[in-house]
């Protein structure tokens, strides 16, 4: 399927593809943040970014390598993982949510989000164009 | 995208909540009778964080999420403030009256900061919310 959208739409829709579902991901973390901003013991997380469009690429393959054939396969994942979000100072009460910083994340997902999402329709619409150009 | 919303949800009704627990506790500040006898007790909420996904495969595919509910909401049990007033009905035979352990102040700071907190998630579903029309958006030109 996604070797058939690559020659379909090329290269680049397939990379704004991925770069919608991590930016997903980042936000899923976030949200969880600023939910539990006031839930003690609540310790921040992250989603881990590096080499993640490298790989969606195919440029680079993944650290986990596999030494069991019964081993999960972990590359079949895109690779994101969550860490620790050491932002935030830890409270008094073992929460460490810095809420203005989770927030300008939270601004920061959305417009990347839909800066993917809009080159994707933009993409889109040049292959339409392209198609009705006979017509 | 539906989880989000599910955990939003929650951060929106913790908040809801600790708000009117504060509000209750800033009007009884000076209660000194209740039906249960004494004065007011002060209300505090015991907020805990659940993992928001149930199955083990979801788990592992989204361990980030984490939905805020309210355990429990505890009454005070320290010593009540004592104040010197003789010709209080509720007074003991000392003269002194119990009232509850409420600081207004702090009450107050705890209150604007969870009305803040609804905001933030106000905030955080609204932007869920746009990027699933972003989403949609995509499918709708072509």
């Amino acid at each position: 399927m996604d070797n058939f959208v690559d020659r379909l739409l090329g290269k680049s829709v397939t990379g704004l593809t991925k770069v919608l579902d991590l930016q997903l991901k980042r936000h899923e973390a976030i949200v969880s943040n600023i939910a539990n901003a006031e839930t003690p013991q609540y310790r921040a997380v992250e989603v881990s970014f590096a080499g993640e469009l490298e790989r969606a690429y195919g440029k680079s393959s993944s650290p986990v390598k596999k030494t069991n054939p019964k081993h999960m396969d972990l590359a079949e994942n895109d690779g994101s993982h969550l860490v620790p979000d050491l932002s935030g100072a830890t409270r008094a009460d073992g929460n460490n949510v810095d809420i203005d910083i989770q927030m300008a994340k939270l601004a920061d997902t959305n417009v990347k989000y839909t800066i993917a999402a809009n080159l994707i329709r933009r993409k889109m619409q040049s292959i339409r164009d392209a198609l009705m150009q006979g017509i | 995208m539906f989880d989000v919303i599910d955990v939003l949800a929650s951060g929106l009704s913790a908040a809801r909540t600790r708000v009117n627990v504060l509000a209750a506790n800033i009007a009884n500040a000076e209660t000194t009778r209740t039906p249960e006898g004494g004065p007011y007790k002060r209300r505090d909420v015991v907020q805990v964080a659940t993992s928001a996904t149930s199955s083990f495969s979801s788990t592992l595919d989204k361990m980030s999420l984490y939905r805020p509910s309210i355990q429990a909401v505890i009454a005070d049990q320290s010593e009540p403030r004592k104040l010197y007033q003789p010709g209080h009905p509720d007074a003991d035979e000392d003269g002194f009256v119990a009232y509850p352990n409420i600081n207004i102040v702090s009450t107050m700071t705890d209150l604007m900061s969870a009305s803040r907190l609804y905001q933030a998630n106000v905030t955080a579903l609204e932007s869920a919310r746009r990027m699933e029309q972003e989403a949609i958006r995509i499918s709708m030109r072509f």
